[in-house]
């Protein structure tokens, strides 16, 4: 009888952890997102600390009320049950991968990629690929227009192109995904701590590991989007002013008046012996 | 029987050309313009021009370089002054040339000898030619014979 009850519960609590996660309404999400800050009872959300852009959308850092944050944040204005990201910047608040190509005409190829790959790296950025005079380079996204200016000015632009992709959303609903699964891990495991024969316990553990494997997916996806969106990337094909010689065509001679022009030279040597 | 002697009499200048064969050359033959052979492809020839026009070293020296590098595309490496056997002063032009798709060096020292025989001014040139290392390795020999040089 115990054990049907212990199985009862545990089947109930996995349908109620998955129904939370996938259904709640937009206002509730927030709090089981784990919004809270230390002032009000909602905590601030702590990852991922490396990207400033994503620590500013989801940290509470001013104790408001997390649902009048929520709703200057994230407002639902077209009714889909999903916050939309307008805030009263909506640029510095996006999360944005960018990324441009620039093909270049220069005097010197070689010294204007080295000067391009010294500005990058002097910005924070590194090489990731050269070939021949193709060079792409990472950069903090704070320093992307300031670079892709000082490339502009290195020589003449003969093509550029630029892409901006925007994964708020991506990233917004990969946070809410984790919190929901990190807060049913937690509930599991007091679940486990209450169990008391091993088939239970079993099952729960099985159950837990799968929730460690899918939090520990989801981190690595949203450590992925993150530098994605810390790092633009450029693309800058260096090519010369210099012109290729034009192929050699034989020298058409003029003949000289003078006898012993005519008569001088290698061809006439080689001839003569 | 007039214009027998006189084209006899022609040739003598040429004929008069001589110099100390360069260590390592060998004279082809003793008839008519000095020649000269190296075991190497080194070559050495000895001409002479009658300059009717009267034009003098420098001239001579201008329109050979020109010429050599102008239209016949030679790369020039070097030039300067050079005194025969007698003194008389002359210049050497030095080229970079390439025959067959390999690079030879090619010397040209030129005198002109005013109102020479028969009556008129003569340009007088001596040419070295061979592959590029043979001519580095063997030009001092050449331009020490040119001093030695008799026309």
């Amino acid at each position: 009888m115990n054990g049907n009850r212990t199985r009862w519960w545990l089947v109930w609590t996995w349908i109620w952890v998955w129904a939370t996660a996938c259904a709640v309404p937009p206002g509730e999400r927030m709090a089981t997102a784990g919004f809270d800050d230390s002032t009000n009872g909602l905590v601030d959300h702590a990852e991922p600390a490396a990207n400033p852009q994503a620590g500013a959308f989801f940290n509470d850092g001013d104790d408001k009320d997390i649902r009048g944050r929520s709703e200057n944040l994230f407002r639902d204005t077209d009714d889909d049950g999903l916050p939309d990201q307008r805030v009263q910047d909506p640029q510095s608040q996006r999360l944005l991968i960018q990324t441009a190509s620039m093909s270049l005409e220069v005097a010197r190829p070689e010294a204007a990629i080295a000067d391009f790959v010294a500005r990058a790296q002097a910005a924070g950025g590194y090489l990731t690929a050269q070939q021949q005079t193709q060079v792409t380079v990472r950069v903090p996204a704070a320093k992307f227009e300031t670079l892709l200016s000082d490339l502009r000015a290195a020589g003449r632009v003969l093509s550029e192109s630029r892409q901006a992709q925007d994964v708020t959303k991506q990233y917004f609903d990969l946070g809410l995904r984790l919190d929901s699964a990190k807060r049913a891990r937690e509930r599991l495991l007091a679940l486990l701590e209450k169990a008391n024969n091993v088939k239970d316990m079993l099952e729960i553990e099985a159950q837990v590991r799968r929730l460690i494997e899918e939090i520990e997916r989801m981190e690595g996806e949203q450590r992925f989007l993150a530098d994605q969106v810390a790092m633009s990337t450029i693309a800058a094909t260096f090519r010369s002013t210099v012109a290729a010689p034009p192929p050699s065509k034989p020298r058409r001679r003029e003949p000289s008046r003078f006898d012993w022009l005519e008569h001088i030279g290698a061809e006439r040597v080689m001839e003569g012996f | 029987m007039r214009a027998l002697l006189l084209s006899l009499i022609s040739l003598l200048p040429a004929c008069a050309s001589t110099m100390n064969a360069p260590t390592g050359f060998v004279r082809h033959d003793q008839a008519a313009e000095y020649r000269a052979s190296s075991s190497d492809r080194g070559k050495l020839w000895l001409r002479d021009f009658a300059d009717p026009d009267g034009a003098d070293l420098a001239f001579c020296a201008d329109a050979m370089r020109h010429d050599l590098v102008e239209q016949r595309g030679y790369e020039p490496i070097g030039e300067g002054e050079v005194k025969d056997a007698d003194a008389a002063p002359g210049r050497w032009l030095e080229f970079q040339v390439g025959i067959g798709g390999e690079k030879h060096g090619y010397l040209l020292a030129v005198w002109v000898r005013p109102r020479g025989w028969p009556w008129t001014d003569r340009v007088q040139t001596c040419e070295f030619l061979a592959p590029m290392p043979v001519f580095t390795a063997r030009r001092e020999a050449v331009m020490q014979a040119l001093t030695t040089l008799k026309w």
